[in-house]
């Protein structure tokens, strides 16, 4: 009886998890039964397993759960949910070969969904691990070939490092305080050596200064719609990870909260600088990423120096949703498109006005024109920056955002201004129904949520709701 | 919804002219709908005259989130910038007419519009910095899709060094609201409110300098005025005319929406700085447009000029300074208006635009250079034309304030007629050079001098009776006068 009662527990804890790895079981058993044929159901089973975690998430209960070493709250559905909004652009693009890379993939989509809940430093040290293995495999598995498998080794030992301070971080912290909990932190040597072990784990997982350097060449070596998963989904899964170690304030985090204004600076600072230059697009987008995380590493230094709390999460949360949209719909319109190279885009304007007028959207969303989301997401985040007093690092902020938007505008004027010089000229690839119908999404969200600036407090408390 | 209508239908226009199938169509449809949105502007005059009080046709919704809130209102000041911005767009589109362009084009001047509207009518500071902030949008295409040869160039500059000025602001609204919360415990963005409660200490200070820094980027104030020369020549003519016609109000009419209520005390203080970069900028336009070669880069340097004396009147703080730079806005916007409109069909007949390449146009082209000369002497400030009306009203109001900076100022008056004068002279009477294309110069066709007809009647009218025009604007101007 108690048994059951407890496994129940798990299980309603458990809920988006346990159906991803249903769906996960069901692709791999499609693969087996069908052998080549398995892809288009492998893709349908994957669809329907995330939309029923989709549906077990918003339904499940807020607590925490003992058993499951879990606790369900609104920053967990929260992230949750963009994870699951992001697999399933990733699944409607429709380009992953077999049942095999799929389940990889859902096995990836899993450690995330972990990371959201974990409670306990060992469940989200096996969470980083499960989110991560898969990935590396994707880079490759997806475009096979020398630079793929180059950028795949290169990702596996950053990643490979990144575990190895985690799980230092998390044995020194074990040996200061005697507890896995994530909460118990103390105001020790031990204990802020240990978190900041682990805090440098997320920081590489995200590309923050001083642990990007492997980020510019996997995300050009990688297939666009999967550097544009990365980019957004597994960097927003970095992010809570970090936000997990300094959440509830203790002395610690503090101490290490005091340096991500640095931190930040540096990263976007870097990111911009590097992205001026760039001659490939999927390059250039790879190094606007690190700058999207210094603006994040910044909106997160304002949320812990004013208590970081979860309930306050929403700035991140809402700047990770728009970043969501505009840089899938960025890489999508490399994908569709077959462009790789800046001066290709030379003219397209008049060559695909439609694709390359989302193409526009996406990039001065990206650049914070208003009314774009990319536009409310950093006003929210300057906003926060002044209220928590750090007014120098929105100064930088700006001055970043400037330099951003000169490299977003310049690819503008490829497209929009110059004419197309003979020999580069390239008709557009035929996107897919999939890839079309998500690049709809994220052009109607980029613009509608851009206009109303209450709806981020409206969608994030729902999460809290229960 | 008077107001609402104000914004929304040049935006619904815009979208209507976009999907026209030709271009043909899309042209008339264009026109057409500006037309009927200046008749719509004009006729706001009849409700807004109906009611009393400083603010009229307000529409105020419920405060949302942040203290968010949608209000609109109107006061005389932004009536007559949104009736100069209607009619700017009217006739800029009508001397467009020829140009085989696709409907983009038309559509880009209709969104424009919208969000010069907009600005002029929000009084919620957010709504206000969203469609300060849009407003590029369309300039930055119109600049870079249908300028001349260097417009690439000059599209960037203009987005990149005007959006510098609008971070600078945006951090300044946001350090603002901010600091109001704290004292007061309310989040709030609207104007009224904000002017409610002064704001003290040396947040202040920065405060001001960062909302002055973003409005200066836009007048354009020495030394923040590097992006105006090159964008104003190489925007197409049309574009040239709602650049300096109606955009560069938007950074005046930031003073005197945002600064002046807010910072009382500091505005009286910055006489010296913001006052004094007014007459440096009166003096330093006039210069760099005397050494112009290139008709419409003097154009352009001449709108630094001017500008400067509405500078001059809003930091005066007095009641006749400030009504008079809001009379040499529109003033402003008719003279240059029409100068870069004039420009533009010269260029239209000869592509060239080099002072040097005209000559003895009087003979070949009588009737633009009958027009040229009234309005280039509405420009340079001539009694009974529409300038010199603003220009005293500014330099009056600067002598109660500072007597040494009104008599600088009015040096700018003379240093006008040296950089006006000799260029007319050498286009209209001038011998032609060896490369002048005048010859080929035809005279203006009906079209062309309808458009240019509204632009000097108004020069005329506002010149020998502006007092209507005054009337309107008094009541603002008042409330915001100190000294």
């Amino acid at each position: 009886m108690m048994n059951a009662l407890q496994s129940s527990g798990m299980l309603a804890a458990m809920a988006p998890q346990a159906m991803l790895a249903v769906a996960l079981g069901g692709t791999l058993l499609s693969g087996i039964l069908l052998k080549d044929k398995a892809a288009a159901l492998a893709r349908a089973i994957a669809f329907a397993g995330i939309l029923a975690a989709g549906a077990a998430l918003l339904a499940g209960p807020l607590g925490p759960s003992v058993e499951a070493m879990s606790r369900v709250d609104g920053a967990a559905k929260a992230w949750e949910a963009l994870f699951l909004l992001a697999a399933l652009a990733f699944i409607a693009v429709g380009r992953l070969p077999g049942d095999r890379s799929i389940a990889l993939f859902l096995g990836s989509l899993i450690g995330m969904c972990l990371i959201a809940v974990a409670d306990n430093l060992i469940l989200l040290f096996i969470a980083l691990e499960t989110m991560s293995l898969p990935t590396y495999l994707l880079v490759h598995g997806l475009r096979p070939g020398r630079r793929s498998l180059e950028a795949a080794v290169k990702y596996f030992f950053a990643g490979a490092a990144a575990s190895a301070l985690f799980l230092l971080g998390l044995a020194v912290r074990y040996a200061a305080t005697g507890s896995f909990s994530i909460e118990t932190a103390d105001a020790s040597a031990g204990s802020f050596l240990g978190l900041a072990l682990m805090g440098s784990a997320a920081l590489f997982k995200v590309g923050a200064f001083p642990f990007m350097f492997w980020l510019p060449d996997v995300y050009e070596a990688a297939e666009p719609e999967f550097s544009g998963f990365m980019s957004t989904a597994v960097k927003a899964a970095g992010f809570l990870l970090l936000l997990r170690l300094l959440e509830g304030h203790s002395a610690a985090a503090a101490a290490l909260t005091d340096w991500l204004p640095a931190l930040a600076a540096a990263t976007m600072t870097f990111g911009n600088l590097l992205a001026l230059r760039q001659k490939s697009l999927q390059r250039l987008l790879a190094y606007s990423s690190i700058a999207h995380v210094g603006y994040l590493l910044a909106a997160t230094w304002a949320w812990g120096a004013q208590g970081g709390s979860v309930e306050r999460l929403d700035t991140l949360w809402f700047y990770l949703a728009g970043y969501l949209f505009m840089n899938t719909g960025a890489f999508l319109f490399l994908l569709c498109t077959g462009v790789r190279d800046a001066d290709a885009l030379r003219g397209f304007g008049r060559r695909a006005p439609w694709l390359s007028g989302f193409f526009i959207l996406m990039l001065l969303s990206l650049g914070g024109i208003p009314p774009t989301m990319g536009f409310l997401a950093k006003f929210f985040v300057i906003w926060e920056l002044i209220k928590a007093g750090g007014i120098w690092l929105a100064a930088v902020f700006a001055l970043n955002s400037l330099a951003a938007l000169g490299y977003y505008l310049r690819l503008v004027r490829l497209i929009a201004f110059e004419d197309t010089v003979e020999g580069t000229a390239q008709a557009p690839a035929p996107a897919g129904a999939g890839a079309l119908a998500v690049m709809a999404v994220c052009a109607a969200a980029t613009l509608l949520l851009g206009l109303a600036p209450a709806v981020r407090d409206i969608l994030f408390a729902s999460f809290f709701a229960g | 919804m008077l107001l609402t209508g104000l914004w929304v239908a040049p935006a619904l226009a815009g979208l209507l002219v976009w999907g026209m199938p030709s271009r043909g169509s899309a042209r008339v449809l264009a026109l057409a709908l500006s037309g009927v949105i200046l008749a719509y502007a004009a006729w706001l005059i009849v409700p807004y005259s109906a009611q009393p009080g400083i603010l009229r046709l307000e529409e105020i919704g419920t405060a949302g989130a942040f203290g968010i809130r949608y209000h609109l209102a109107m006061d005389g000041i932004a009536l007559c910038l949104c009736w100069l911005t209607a009619l700017l767009i009217v006739l800029s589109l009508a001397a467009s007419w020829k140009g085989d362009v696709p409907p983009g084009y038309w559509a880009a001047f209709l969104f424009l519009e919208s969000a010069l509207m907009a600005v002029f009518t929000f009084r919620d500071l957010f709504y206000f910095y969203i469609f300060w902030d849009l407003a590029l949008i369309p300039m930055f295409f119109i600049i870079g899709l249908w300028g001349s040869s260097g417009r690439r160039k000059a599209a960037l500059k203009f987005v990149l060094y005007t959006f510098l000025g609008s971070l600078s602001l945006l951090i300044g609204l946001l350090a603002l609201v901010t600091l109001h919360y704290r004292a007061t415990g309310m989040w709030t963005w609207d104007m009224a409110e904000l002017a409610r409660t002064p704001v003290a200490g040396p947040a202040a200070l920065w405060i001001y300098a960062a909302l002055a820094v973003g409005f200066a980027v836009k007048v354009p104030v020495f030394p923040l005025h590097n992006w105006l020369p090159e964008a104003h020549t190489e925007a197409p003519a049309a574009g040239s005319v709602l650049l300096a016609g109606s955009m560069l109000k938007m950074g005046v009419f930031g003073f005197l929406r945002v600064l002046v209520p807010v910072f009382p005390e500091l505005s009286l203080a910055a006489l010296p700085v913001l006052g004094g970069l007014g007459v440096v900028n009166v003096i330093y336009g006039a210069l760099c447009a005397m050494a112009q070669k290139d008709f419409k880069r003097l154009i352009a340097f001449t709108s630094v000029s001017h500008l400067g004396f509405c500078l001059i009147g809003i930091f005066s703080l007095t009641a006749e300074g400030i009504a008079g730079g809001c009379l040499q806005m529109i003033n402003h916007g008719f003279s240059t208006g029409g100068l870069f409109l004039l420009i533009g069909m010269m260029y239209e007949r000869s592509h060239r635009r080099g002072v040097d390449d005209f000559g003895g146009l009087a003979a070949t082209a009588p009737v633009l250079s009958v027009y040229f000369g009234v309005i280039l002497l509405s420009s340079i400030g001539l009694p009974g034309l529409n300038g010199f009306v603003g220009e005293v009203m500014t330099l009056a109001g600067m002598a109660r304030a500072s007597m040494p900076l009104a008599v600088l100022g009015s040096l700018g008056a003379v240093l006008a007629a040296a950089y006006g004068l000799p260029a007319f002279q050498k286009v209209f009477w001038g011998p032609p050079g060896p490369d002048s294309v005048s010859q080929t110069i035809g005279d203006l066709d009906l079209r062309e001098r309808a458009v240019l007809g509204v632009l000097v009647a108004g020069i005329v009218v506002l010149g020998v009776y502006p007092q209507p025009l005054l009337r309107l604007l008094t009541p603002a101007v008042e409330a915001l006068a100190l000294r």
